[in-house]
């Protein structure tokens, strides 16, 4: 990627307030490399998802001052697809997002590019790569301590990693700083798309189940109160638990707890779910029920699911998509079709139970 | 240092929050409740005894040179202004202060606050501002009630236990004891309330799992510890201000 290189040709240097725009689409070939950074504001750049501190050297001086003076206007319209509504600006959004190089192709729900993350002196995540399309299931494999968590919780922004990107659509999530307030609102905007079956449920204690399943819809939905029950109602029986709304969390069972957490997850159904070691701590036909679970939400709901996990029958059984995660790298990653002409000595040794191979407990 | 700015910025969000958005009336009125009504019955014991004690040892300090119809005074203006409200901040606010640290850092560990943030749902606005609100709330409310119970409680020592003319220690009363006495008396529990609260949310909000069930202990402690000094050091500074 050149940043700040050669001087930019006409149609891209002017994306936004330029002649090319005007008249049509510009070709690829001109969107693309040579070309230097489009010259449009910082502001747009951020609201593009491209956050102005990795822009090298962009030409942005000739439409400074008419970009400044429309940037909030640009910055709601980018996020609709719209002009900014002066009549004398050009800007042509779809054509400014397509230019913007780093951006993840449409149909890419998260993408993490070179993601590290350490605690102490202790590697966890060691420049981690990865793309998940919009609705497919990916599993992520790894044993204990690899930063399978620490991946998901750095995926819904509840972790900054130390270097690297993560986009959730076009937005950068690590380049947010959630003390500002600015930040911290698009983070929230961000996370709307996201539901998360946690480890141990992480239902409200104080609420009952039926409760804790309306919260989201209490929250971000102007729903009747009635309509919320029978939403809450369908959720419970998807997950087999129809008669739990009444109960309270403490009444249940770590199996129904987590079937709970999970309607929870699907309450407001949501574009991708994690799920972060659903079968952990349960008998196996209860993990089996909730693998099917996830397969059902995928096929009627068109869901994306990233479920991390040490069950090679559970990925197996549910996944598009197998990445695994050893020493903190991503050691494997792809269709689960590939493992039949690849698989990496960590994860075979994973898939065969055995104690021989890289990954050494001892 | 990087706790006192932590806290510092964990206190400044927490007042915006307050009053960006305030919360549900139900939240309010049950968090209010849970926080004064579950007080009433601990002060009203510590209180009376206070008074009562304010009584004995006055008395026995101006019979020494006679000046025991000042009794009224003493107990009215130094309860008031500073005994009452500082013994219900500090037993009250330790109570509703540990509630507090406790049920935040119990939400931290078993990742309920964490659910609430994915779910695009501030935990600030959420869980702090409304317990805020309560103990702002509440804390002034049992400021006010202990004046009222401590003045009795020094009434009926000093009257009935230790044989004080009734009219004299009722005229002293009236003339030392102001209105304004007992609105700042009032307004120390609203700033104490705040502080209390404050604090203790900040303890329980910085549990981590990784802390496990010994991160709520520790954050309950600080809670009050913290709560309870600064509260001292508040009300001489608060005191110095108004009066000194």
């Amino acid at each position: 990627m050149m940043r700040g290189g050669s001087e930019p040709t006409r149609a891209s240097a002017d994306p936004v307030h330029g002649r090319a725009a005007s008249r049509g689409e510009p070709a690829a070939a001109e969107l693309r490399p040579p070309m230097a950074w489009p010259r449009v504001s910082v502001a747009t750049y951020a609201a593009v998802g491209v956050m102005p501190t990795d822009l090298a050297t962009p030409r942005i001086d000739a439409e400074r001052a008419h970009s400044r003076a429309h940037s909030r206007a640009h910055s709601r319209a980018l996020g609709r697809n719209r002009g900014c509504g002066d009549m004398f600006c050009s800007a042509d959004f779809r054509t400014l997002r397509a230019m913007v190089p780093d951006v993840p192709p449409e149909g890419i729900a998260v993408e993490l590019r070179n993601v590290s993350k350490s605690f102490g002196t202790h590697k966890v995540l060691d420049d981690v790569s990865l793309s998940v399309k919009k609705g497919s299931i990916t599993v992520l494999l790894g044993p204990s301590g690899t930063g399978k968590s620490v991946l998901l919780r750095i995926l819904v922004g509840l972790m900054k990693p130390d270097a690297g990107r993560v986009f959730i659509g076009s937005h950068d999530i690590a380049a947010l700083d959630e003390r500002r307030a600015r930040d911290r609102e698009l983070m929230f905007d961000v996370r709307r798309k996201f539901g998360m079956l946690f480890q141990d449920g992480a239902l409200f204690d104080d609420i009952s189940v039926g409760d804790n399943v309306a919260f989201p819809m209490r929250m971000h939905t102007k729903m009747r109160d009635d309509e919320i029950r029978a939403k809450v109602q369908d959720k419970l029986a998807r997950v087999g638990l129809p008669n739990a709304a009444s109960k309270f969390p403490s009444e249940l069972s770590g199996g129904m707890r987590k079937r709970v957490a999970f309607a929870r997850a699907i309450a407001l159904e949501p574009e991708i779910v994690l799920c972060d070691e659903p079968s952990s701590g349960l008998d196996p036909v209860m993990s089996a029920t909730l693998d099917e679970l996830i397969m059902e939400m995928h096929r009627t709901l068109g869901i994306s699911f990233i479920v991390i996990t040490h069950d090679t029958a559970e990925a197996i059984t549910i996944a598009d998509t197998i990445g695994m995660l050893a020493k903190g790298k991503l050691v494997h990653y792809g269709p689960k079709s590939d493992l039949e002409h690849e698989c990496h000595p960590a994860l075979r040794q994973f898939f065969d139970r055995s104690t021989e191979g890289p990954i050494q407990v001892l | 240092m990087s706790t006192v700015g932590e806290f510092a910025r964990f206190a400044w969000r927490s007042l915006v929050c307050q009053f960006t958005q305030l919360p549900p009336f139900e939240t309010w009125v049950r968090q209010t409740y849970q926080a004064g009504v579950g007080s009433i019955a601990l002060l009203t014991v510590l209180i009376v005894f206070a008074g009562l004690n304010l009584s004995v040892q006055s008395y026995a300090t101006f019979e020494r040179f006679g000046g025991q119809d000042f009794l009224g005074m003493f107990a009215g203006v130094g309860g008031v202004r500073e005994l009452y409200p500082v013994m219900a901040a500090i037993v009250c606010g330790a109570r509703i202060g540990a509630n507090l640290a406790a049920a935040l850092a119990n939400m931290k560990i078993s990742e309920q606050v964490e659910a609430l943030e994915v779910m695009s749902v501030d935990p600030m606005r959420h869980l702090v501002a409304p317990r805020l609100w309560a103990v702002v709330l509440a804390l002034p409310l049992l400021c006010g009630y202990a004046n009222v119970i401590g003045i009795g409680a020094s009434y009926f020592g000093a009257v009935h236990l230790l044989g004080l003319d009734a009219g004299t220690f009722n005229s002293q009363i009236e003339q030392f004891v102001r209105l304004q006495d007992l609105l700042v008396g009032v307004g120390k529990g609203l700033v104490f309330g705040w502080i209390v609260a404050v604090i203790a949310c900040f303890h329980g909000y910085r549990a981590a799992k990784r802390d496990g069930a010994e991160g709520v202990g520790i954050a309950t402690n600080r809670a009050i510890v913290h709560g309870a000094v600064v509260c001292i050091c508040l009300n001489l500074a608060m005191s110095w201000v108004l009066y000194g």
